[in-house]
């Protein structure tokens, strides 16, 4: 053996020996006694994140939201599997809105949902008549609209982990593992997502009583671009019927760790005092204490139904080194404008309601008409229908009734609208079916679907220099700048889910001009029958030149009633939130289609101070002027 | 008969190595719970209750020994020299005392970073398990450095030189 190879084998010798000693120290944990040791899984590593005054808001905001998704992720899986009373039949609604009588191990053949889309779903069940331990159902979403208000892509395994009672009674408890794969469910113009597992238990053994708990060790949840990762969770919320007769009390504890790498790391948190809410209202009392990097911390301190204090810790020394105050609204997402220098009273509350009214109703009415104009007969589906593609001069379109449309544009190809094309139009008199439009509008496409089953769906970007429309009794105009997602279900009956928002628009009405900033409205219309009826949540705030000061407005229950009303009515069932600078607010209930209750809380006590019986007819149509 | 002499006197030390280590595995095999040791955690299931066979001197044992037994075996690989009977012990401690510092609190917390970064890495999930859910012990500290020594003593007597 030479000198080079011995050197050679005395290197590999060495090194060897070095990771073998090296290997076995860690194999064994380095001697030690045993109690300082825990083999993997890799240890728990505390939060990442350092919260700071400025990151404060955004840490709670995406705690809030996340914690929000992952009960509407429960919410949706109760409403498609639990029976409800008076169903029949066992385990499965499949998912996707229709419960049969399945026998053992059955597979469902692929399903149309009921207003477009599809659902695979797979059963095994070990006894058709009752839900056992191990049964498992598996449905694979592909654009699957069951009419339930929303679009859902994507695959749920669920498997029952638990059992007791009788799920066809209201008393039961129901265990569920639940594996998300790629789920989209589409919202009106909102997305959400959600990958990963999670158990999620229904627990109504305690009826009136009901608890849900969703539990996890990783699941990814996603709304409008913001992603976060919840690890080693535990939701739960509990509902309760019976302690005051026909109010819903509701009542969450939360804890888990939040991981996003949009805001750079992981924070833990966990309820330090419950929340409480009532109803669908925000919630009123509770406290949720998120800590990051080095004990840095934010508590949320929910004062109110409406306001919220967070308290900021950056060093984790115990004492709060900033407070913020926001409110509910800012915390999911739902930012509006500051309302700033207004009061109501009754002197104002008559006003108000006049104004409020119009303003919501004339900025549905104006933007809804945006997304109709693509229906075949309508003018942007007329130029559809043509071999039209590329930037093309005025068209002068006949509407199908009476009047004339001019469009110009620019469109990618013909028979059918892509993203980037554009559409501008002027209205002369165009009346179809129970509308009729003055004035011009133009339309910048974001995206646009049209398959069977489904008449289209459009999103875009709307201006209306000045538009008139008249529908029914109505008469509003609308000027500003608006998105808007349309999408038209042509089913038997027809579905319409509309929504449009905007950052500052001008609805004219009854000769007044109420000008909104920060404003969403959401819209599901049933056409095809008689009467037409309109399901509507509205948001934003109002500045009116009658009326000092801004106000803002939330529904706190969605405004229900028919299209073609006569000037003279309004939602048969709602309730909208008026709210001023000074937190005194006003409540519209709808009582009929003819009446409406304001009820007025002067001081933001949550108390009423007095309540104003008026009608719609009041309200501010009967000097009706479009402008 | 004489080979046989030479044979048995050159595995003396070799041999006392291997018993080393088979004296501090026992202590892992008799006397702790086979949950908590990473080599032993796949088999914890068949383990009956821990003899407690070493007392106290089982906390220090398997340091003092695979320091002994790793100097040895090291000095045996770098050749039978002065050099090597220093430099063996040497290395050895080094490797020893920077893997127990690596328990330090304040050097495993810096390891957190790159676990985030890496979660799902075997060797580095072994890695920060051992800093991490370790803990520094200044009697394992000194148990190896007394292995050591004691190595260097036993391969200085076998050849007869300092």
């Amino acid at each position: 053996m030479n000198a080079v190879m011995k050197k050679g084998l005395r290197s590999f010798a060495i090194a060897a020996l070095l990771a073998v000693g090296i290997a076995t120290t860690i194999a064994t944990g380095g001697s030690g006694s045993d109690d300082g040791f825990t083999p993997p899984p890799p240890p728990s590593v505390g939060p990442t994140l350092n919260i700071t005054a400025a990151n404060g808001s955004e840490v709670a905001s995406a705690v809030v939201i996340a914690i929000g998704l992952s009960f509407d992720f429960g919410d949706i899986t109760d409403q498609n599997i639990v029976a409800r009373p008076g169903d029949v039949q066992t385990l499965a609604k499949g998912t996707a809105g229709f419960y049969k009588s399945l026998p053992p191990g059955y597979q469902l053949a692929l399903e149309n949902c009921a207003n477009g889309g599809t659902v695979d779903v797979t059963i095994n069940q070990a006894n058709v008549n009752t839900i056992t331990v191990g049964d498992s159902i598996v449905a694979v979403f592909v654009d699957c609209d069951d009419g339930l208000g929303y679009v859902i892509s994507g695959t749920v395994d669920i498997t029952i982990a638990a059992v007791q009672g009788d799920i066809l009674t209201d008393i039961f408890l129901l265990g569920m593992d639940i594996v998300m794969t790629d789920i989209v469910i589409t919202e009106g113009a909102s997305t959400m997502t959600a990958d990963g597992d999670f158990t999620l238990t229904l627990d109504s053994l305690n009826f009136p009583r009901t608890r849900m708990s969703l539990s996890g060790t990783e699941l990814e949840v996603g709304s409008d671009g913001m992603i976060v990762t919840l690890a080693d969770f535990d939701h739960a919320l509990q509902l309760d019927f019976g302690i005051s007769p026909g109010v819903e009390v509701v009542v969450a504890d939360v804890f888990g760790r939040l991981t996003s790498s949009l805001l750079g790391g992981s924070v833990d948190y966990d309820t330090t005092l419950s929340i409480e809410a009532v109803g669908d209202d925000d919630p009123h009392v509770g406290e949720i204490l998120i800590t990051g990097a080095d004990d840095s911390s934010v508590r949320i301190v929910i004062i109110d139904n409406s306001h919220i204090q967070l308290e900021v810790d950056e060093d984790g020394d115990g004492t709060v080194d900033e407070f913020i105050d926001t409110t509910w609204a800012e915390l999911n997402g739902r930012q509006t404008p500051p309302v700033t220098d207004s009061t109501i009273n009754s002197e104002t509350a008559p006003i108000l309601a006049r104004e409020m009214f119009n303003a919501v109703t004339g900025f549905g009415s104006v933007t809804i008409t945006a997304g109709a104009q693509f229906v075949p007969v309508a003018p942007f589906g007329q130029i559809d229908a043509m071999d039209v593609s590329g930037d093309f001069a005025a068209l002068q379109i006949a509407c199908n009734l009476s009047g004339t449309a001019t469009v110009s544009g620019s469109k990618a190809v013909t028979n059918t609208y892509s993203s980037g094309d554009n559409l501008n139009a002027t209205f002369d008199a165009c009346l179809r079916g129970g509308e009729k439009l003055d004035g011009s509008m133009g339309v910048s496409i974001a995206s646009f679907d049209q398959t069977p089953g489904d008449a289209y769906v459009v999103s875009a970007s709307v201006d209306e220099s000045s538009l008139r429309r008249v529908f029914g009794g109505a008469c509003f105009s609308g000027i500003g700048t608006f998105d808007t997602n349309y999408d038209f279900m042509f089913t038997t009956t027809g579905l319409i889910y509309a929504n449009s928002s905007t950052t500052d628009f001008n609805v004219w009405a009854g000769g007044r001009s109420q000008q909104l900033t920060g404003s969403s409205v959401s819209a599901q219309i049933t056409v095809g029958q008689q009467p037409v009826v309109v399901t509507r949540e509205s948001s934003g705030v109002m500045t009116s030149p009658d009326l000092t000061g801004s106000f803002s407005y939330q529904s706190v229950m969605p405004d229900e009633f028919y299209a073609d009303d006569d000037g003279t009515t309004g939602p048969y069932t709602g309730e909208l939130l008026v709210t001023a600078a000074d937190n005194s607010s006003m409540r519209m209930v709808a009582v009929d289609e003819f009446n409406v209750r304001l009820d007025l809380d002067y001081n933001g006590d949550g108390m009423i101070d007095t309540s104003i019986p008026t009608t719609y007819a009041a309200l501010g149509y009967d000097d009706f002027i479009c402008q | 008969m004489r080979i046989g002499q030479a044979t048995a006197q050159r595995l003396v030390l070799p041999g006392s190595a291997l018993l080393a280590l088979l004296v501090g595995t026992s202590v892992y095999l008799l006397d702790r719970d086979w949950a908590a040791v990473l080599f032993l955690a796949p088999f914890a299931a068949f383990q009956d209750d821990p003899s407690n066979l070493f007392g106290s001197l089982g906390n220090v044992l398997p340091a003092f020994c695979h320091a002994y037994a790793f100097s040895l075996l090291l000095i045996l690989a770098l050749g039978r020299t002065r050099r090597a009977r220093l430099l063996g012990p040497l290395a050895w401690f080094a490797v020893a005392a920077s893997l127990e510092i690596l328990q330090a609190e304040s050097i495993s917390g810096l390891l957190v970073s790159p676990l985030v970064l890496h979660p799902d890495s075997p060797v580095l999930g072994s890695v920060f398990s051992y800093a991490v859910n370790g803990y520094f012990d200044s009697g394992d500290l000194l148990a190896a450095g007394l292995g050591c020594v004691v190595a260097l003593l036993a391969a200085s007597v076998r050849e007869k030189k300092p």
